[in-house]
């Protein structure tokens, strides 16, 4: 069996009274890129705060690895990489300051030259020593990227990432992720409404509504879609979302 | 002839405001006139610091309505733009400067001591003169090019990675930061000139009325930079949450450079409020109590921030 990099079972969180997740179940495997699904305010934000340990859940379990997010959080979040939302940027420090601190946090020795190459490559380089006040939208995208693949992580949390990324940066990080994915690096759950990608490069797409996992298309249904052509994808999403 | 009634009236007002104040600073022109004619340094230092932030936030605002302006995409020369931002920087503190070379012209000639003003307008000239300058500098030598270029365009710059390594130095720099960006100077300017004058007025000395505004700075700095751990702290720990830094991981390094600036901000209080007569058992109480509400600040932000 494959090794789960991800396992939430029965998850429930709310916001003061109201239950935003209601009892979700899914699990992600090494080397699986897991997309999630669904329209404004369902609950996939909230989904990914409590697997990266932002938010307190009500009931149920999250698993990083071995390791229980809530009976074990710093353990769990050694395997993390989350890439925080851009807005969330300290706007005071320099892109190479959050890098430092963020490779701190982690409590590693040194930064790894390929986070370097991923830097390069995506061009950043040339604004890591501006505050990230002065970053365009992109530019904050690849920084949150850059933090989440700090110390090779074995699970990926992307929210939204590939927003406001220029083509030639978003078809780096694509690849680079299924780079790593194939060699088995790592499981990657993204939140997106981005159905190009879903339909290229997801192992496995869920659909949430009302708080829960609606549906759940694998890898071999995702490719009939695709084969099926036309509105393939899309149509699938909105006869699932009516149901 | 409404535009003539206008232009009459303006003037008959500008002339009875002059003689208001011709009559009102006559009673005490004189002592007035010779605590500025003695403290001329006091006069430099705050006409300077007062020219040097006006300008410089003049200059700020400028380039950025400039950049917002419909203008902006306009075939206009470099030197037409600079003309413009000058004038958005200097008006204002040209017209003030006047006022108050007119009001102390006024209140020489008011009291009988005309060549009383000439040092304190000397000061004055030589302060907006230098603060001028200095404040048209500043934001020319912070201006750069931020946009980002395309990324298919040929890349010219890069920043060194080389020396990229895990660090906390960003964290401990994160408080003082926001503490400078609270705090700008020329926010404070107007006080620092109200801080001047009451010294001046109620008898101190010109350094001592230095060392007022140096505390008084000092103060507000320590102060900024108190509030700033506080709102740092949270705003670091919803950042670094989903990493796995432990709580000495994360409260020392926030508060590490902090307690260093507070640490010194306080020494250099008291022996200012030491210089100026108090016993040094008060000048030592000041350190102490500041220091503990300092920490106790601190470790509550810090502890109250952080979960694991």
């Amino acid at each position: 069996m494959t090794e789960r990099v991800l396992e939430v079972a029965g998850l429930r969180a709310k916001y003061g009274t109201h239950e935003v997740l209601q009892g979700v179940e899914l699990h992600i495997a090494r080397g699986e890129w897991f997309c999630l699904l669904g329209p404004n305010g369902v609950g996939k934000s909230t989904l990914l705060n409590c697997v990266t340990g932002r938010m307190r859940i009500d009931s149920g379990e999250i698993r990083i690895g071995s390791y229980s997010m809530i009976a074990q959080p710093l353990e769990a979040k050694r395997l993390l990489g989350v890439a925080c939302a851009p807005e969330q940027l300290p706007g005071l420090l320099t892109g190479r300051q959050c890098l430092e601190v963020y490779a701190a946090a982690k409590n590693l020795r040194s930064i790894d030259a390929e986070l370097l190459e991923v830097a390069a490559q995506l061009g950043f380089t040339r604004f890591i020593d501006k505050c990230t006040d002065t970053y365009s939208l992109g530019t904050r995208q690849k920084l949150t990227v850059l933090l989440a693949l700090i110390g090779d992580p074995a699970l990926i949390v992307l929210d939204e990432a590939f927003n406001g990324l220029d083509p030639a940066s978003a078809v780096t990080l694509k690849r680079l992720l299924r780079e790593r994915l194939s060699q088995a690096r790592c499981g990657v759950l993204l939140a997106t409404h981005s159905l190009d990608i879903v339909e290229h490069y997801a192992d496995t797409a869920a659909l949430m509504l009302d708080g829960r996992v609606a549906r759940q298309w694998t890898q071999a249904e995702i490719a009939e879609l695709r084969k099926a052509g036309g509105e393939g994808i899309e149509a699938a999403l909105a006869a699932a979302s009516l149901r | 002839m409404g535009r003539a009634r206008t232009a009459a009236i303006a003037v008959i007002g500008i002339v009875v405001s002059i003689a208001a104040v011709g009559v009102g600073v006559a009673h005490w022109s004189d002592a007035w006139l010779s605590a500025l004619h003695e403290h001329w340094l006091l006069v430099l230092i705050v006409a300077g610091i007062h020219s040097v932030t006006s300008v410089s936030r003049s200059g700020r605002h400028a380039m950025a309505a400039w950049s917002e302006s419909w203008l902006a995409t306009a075939p206009l020369s470099a030197a037409a733009v600079r003309v413009n931002r000058a004038i958005d920087c200097f008006a204002m503190l040209l017209l003030q400067y006047l006022l108050v070379c007119l009001v102390l012209a006024i209140a020489g000639i008011a009291g009988g001591e005309s060549g009383m003003i000439l040092r304190p307008v000397a000061a004055l000239s030589a302060g907006v003169l230098v603060g001028s300058a200095v404040g048209w500098w500043l934001p020319e030598s912070k201006h750069r090019e931020q946009r980002e270029a395309s990324r298919y365009a040929v890349h010219v710059a890069a920043g060194d990675t080389a020396l990229l390594q895990p660090s906390d130095q960003g964290l401990s720099h994160w408080p003082v930061a926001r503490a400078m960006s609270m705090g700008r100077p020329e926010n404070s300017r107007l006080l620092f000139v109200c801080v001047a004058l009451f010294a001046v007025q109620s008898g101190a000395s010109a350094v001592r009325g230095i060392a007022i505004l140096v505390v008084w700075t000092i103060a507000g700095y320590l102060v900024s930079l108190l509030s700033a751990g506080i709102t740092v702290a949270k705003e670091a720990a919803d950042w670094l949450r989903p990493t796995p830094v432990s709580f000495v991981g994360f409260a020392w390094p926030l508060a590490r450079r902090a307690l260093l600036h507070q640490a010194i901000g306080t020494v250099v209080v008291a022996a200012a409020v030491f210089a100026s007569e108090a016993a040094w058992l008060a000048a030592a109480g000041v350190v102490v109590l500041w220091m503990g509400l300092v920490m106790a600040v601190y470790a509550f932000a810090a502890s109250t921030s952080y979960r694991a």
